[in-house]
């Protein structure tokens, strides 16, 4: 389920800043990104073998 | 009788043990609770029943402010994946008649369209839909590197498993969706032009899947993968040995002939969702060979059809069951020889009218199309070029399949055309791509080593007649356009030739930055042999080099910073001076470190090193696939002879305009911008390309 989630005005301003200087698209992208990164960090392996599943048939490679 | 009775009761009444339940306040809230619950829901259903009139009002005014202030009526852009600007003029010049491109080229504009670095359709077409550079869309490739495996994965989507599962015994039961997430970022042209209430039609456009939500129309093009959740695995079937086939690729079945001419086969479909390990699906069917009719009877499930040989059927379904549930599929069947027997199978699509998973926006899209015009190939990239490399599929079976999905594709085109009054319709093509892949070799000036069996002159000549079709379709198309309309065609690259291979992670290999396990000289697929502890670099996708980073590979041993720099710099130089020795000459014209090229949050995930390779040069397949062995450069050899994978002042792509435009030197960064000022939208701050203003 989709979540609210309310910024201080500080908080606010420095992130219009990022989107700025970053080039983001809007303020829903600039959050998402900075959870995907730190999500990154934690997340277990994926099955190699499904992951190899997955790339077949792509002529550009295989 | 009374007595009796009234003695039953009583019994009852004394026998009767207490009820241990909970009856407390706890219980009267969740009671409450769900009613809570419907009556929320129904609320909510009445209050957006009777505000719909009023919502759809502001729409309304939205759309009137936003028409009032557009410059056009309506506008249409074309996509024609790969044609290339100098092919396209020497084509010409050779005397080809393209009357239609050259009315445009007389009263409008016709330019070379620069591509991004590299120029591959998963990362220009991103930045066609978004107007901005890779470091703003995160899609750099066509494969992206997974940090914990250092296994190839797919940049443009990413399946996520339901995070709630009930484990019994051998079964895995799902309690919540599985989710396919987008890593396209940034925002879409359309969802900024369906913002200002302005319905878009969105066809085909490649990284479009999964498809996103916004006011208008959506069908999801490359990156849409199979049913078996693969980027497109045909089946082959064949009476010979399967050793004697020398194919690779696909599911390859040896069938045995079980009676005179009768051969049972199986079909195997997606993996099982509920038991473990998703072994895949399985679908029995029989092939009975008609040597008078010449061809075939298929008897699939309750299905029985004729495929005649050398000719390739319309799309078939198949059903994979599980339990009372049924997976639908579609696929094509060629029958390319009776004796021995070889029949190839198409990947098994997802049915545009019974979708496992969405191909379209609103869901119902792809159903209503499906009832429109029968099957349709839902695969990303539908067209089997692998299956004509591996040669299960002949070159003039290939072209049918390329034609009929063509055909497909413009039927929705015009139904969607017909009922267009105003707005934004965008479709882009992809047979000039797939052509050009496979068809390159036939060109004079290909100078290719592979195989040119045909004499045949629509094999032969595909690519001028692929330059033909679509000139015929804008033949089609162009009287229907006003002089309040807008016409623009695209393409996100180039073509050329390609002969040589070079085995990138081979050579980072033989210069000491990639180190295999003791003992071993060359490593298997996915880098299986590799000593990571001792390892500084290492090739992902068709163009980039990682660094094994201390602190972001999961066995990374190069500190970022100054170590970490003064590696890149040692490869760049070292690539750059790269000479194919056979042939003489340079593998790579230009080696970029990221930071050169893009700029943008997403920049982190790009690779270290972006290569642009010569012309005629691209990585190896086996490299894509992290093979180690011992060649350097090699000859291309598979049919697959036309590319664009070099660097991308090589294969400028095209753009053709119904109207004059300002700017000199359009880049695809600009096509988005430009839609945006045709509806009179400001350009948002974060796209970085320029409205190529156009004369109205």
């Amino acid at each position: 389920m989709a979540k609210k989630v309310k910024l201080s005005n500080e908080s606010s301003q420095k992130a219009d800043e990022i989107i700025a200087f970053h080039g983001y698209s809007s303020l829903e992208e600039l959050i998402g990104n900075l959870i995907d990164s730190e999500y990154e960090k934690i997340k277990s392996d994926d099955d190699k073998d499904e992951q190899a599943e997955k790339l077949s048939g792509l002529g550009y490679i295989s | 009788m009374k007595k009796r009775n009234f003695l039953i009761i009583s019994i009852l009444i004394i026998l009767t043990a207490p009820i241990s339940a909970y009856v407390g306040p706890g219980a009267g809230f969740a009671f409450a609770g769900s009613f809570l619950f419907i009556f929320i829901a129904f609320f909510l259903a009445i209050f957006n029943f009777l505000t719909f009139p009023i919502r759809a009002f502001f729409q309304f005014l939205k759309r009137i402010k936003t028409l009032k202030s557009a410059k056009f009526k309506r506008t249409v852009i074309i996509g024609f994946d790969g044609m290339d600007y100098n092919r396209m003029k020497m084509f010409m010049k050779e005397g080809e008649k393209y009357p239609n491109f050259e009315k445009l080229m007389e009263e409008g504009t016709f330019a070379p369209l620069q591509s991004t670095e590299p120029p591959i359709s998963p990362v220009a077409w991103s930045s066609f839909s978004t107007g901005v550079n890779p470091g703003k869309h995160n899609i750099f490739d066509f494969l992206a590197t997974d940090r914990n495996t250092y296994m190839p994965k797919m940049s443009g989507s990413e399946i996520i498993p339901p995070k709630k599962v009930l484990k019994v015994g051998n079964y895995t039961i799902p309690l919540s969706k599985a989710k396919v997430e987008l890593m396209r970022k940034s925002k879409s042209f359309w969802k900024i032009v369906s913002s200002k209430g302005i319905f878009s039609s969105v066809l085909r456009i490649p990284y479009s899947f999964p498809p996103e939500k916004f006011y208008g129309l959506m069908l999801s093009g490359l990156g849409t993968p199979d049913l078996r959740g693969t980027q497109g695995s045909f089946s082959f079937y064949s009476s010979e040995k399967k050793t004697d086939t020398g194919i690779t690729e696909g599911v390859i079945q040896e069938v045995h002939e079980v009676s005179d001419g009768i051969f049972n086969a199986i079909l195997k479909g997606p993996g099982h969702p509920f038991v473990k390990g998703s072994p895949a699906l399985e679908e029995k069917f029989s092939i009975t060979l008609d040597k008078e009719k010449n061809g075939a009877k298929i008897k699939i499930g309750r299905d029985e059809f004729f495929i005649e040989k050398g000719k390739i059927t319309e799309w078939k379904k198949v059903y994979f069951k599980v339990g009372f549930i049924k997976i639908a599929g579609i696929a094509q069947f060629f029958l390319e020889e009776a004796d021995p027997l070889k029949l190839y199978i198409s990947p098994i699509n997802i049915d545009p009218g019974s979708p496992s998973m969405s191909v379209s926006h609103p869901k119902i899209f792809s159903v209503y199309l499906s009832k429109l015009i029968g099957g349709y190939a839902t695969l990303g990239m539908a067209e089997d070029t692998w299956a004509l490399n591996e040669r299960v599929l002949s070159e003039d079976g290939f072209i049918q399949q390329v034609y009929s999905y063509q055909e497909e594709r413009e039927k929705m085109f015009w139904d969607t055309f017909k009922k267009f009054k105003r707005g934004l319709l965008v479709q882009v093509y992809e047979e000039t791509d797939r052509i050009q892949h496979m068809f390159w070799r036939y060109l004079s000036d290909s100078g290719s080593p592979a195989d040119k069996p045909s004499r045949e002159d629509h094999i032969v000549n595909a690519i001028k007649r692929s330059y033909k079709r679509m000139d015929d379709f804008l033949g089609r198309l162009m009287p229907k356009l006003g002089k309040n309309d807008l016409l623009m065609i695209v393409s996100d690259h180039g073509f050329n030739k390609v002969n040589r291979d070079f085995h990138l992670n081979s050579w980072l290999y033989k210069e000491g930055y990639l180190v295999l396990k003791d003992g071993k000289t060359s490593s298997d697929k996915f880098y299986k042999d590799v000593d990571w502890s001792k390892s500084r670099a290492y090739g992902q996708g068709l163009h980039g080099i990682f660094v094994n980073m201390k602190g972001r590979e999961r066995y990374g041993i190069v500190s970022p910073g100054k170590e970490a720099e003064e590696l890149k710099e040692e490869i760049k130089q070292k690539l750059k001076d790269l000479k194919d020795i056979e042939k003489g000459d340079v593998v790579a014209k230009g080696v970029y470190k990221r930071e050169e090229l893009y700029k943008g949050p997403y920049t982190k995930n790009a690779p270290d090193i972006v290569i642009g390779y010569n012309l005629g040069y691209r990585v190896s397949p086996e490299s894509a696939v992290n093979y180690i062995g011992d060649t350097i450069v090699s000859d291309n050899t598979r049919m697959w002879s036309g590319d664009h994978s070099f660097t991308r002042a090589f294969v400028p792509g095209i753009f053709f305009c119904n109207k004059k435009i300002k700017t000199k030197h359009p880049s695809i960064m600009d096509i988005s911008p430009t839609i945006l000022s045709a509806f009179g939208i400001k350009k948002p701050s974060f796209i970085d390309g320029n409205d190529l203003e156009v004369v109205a």
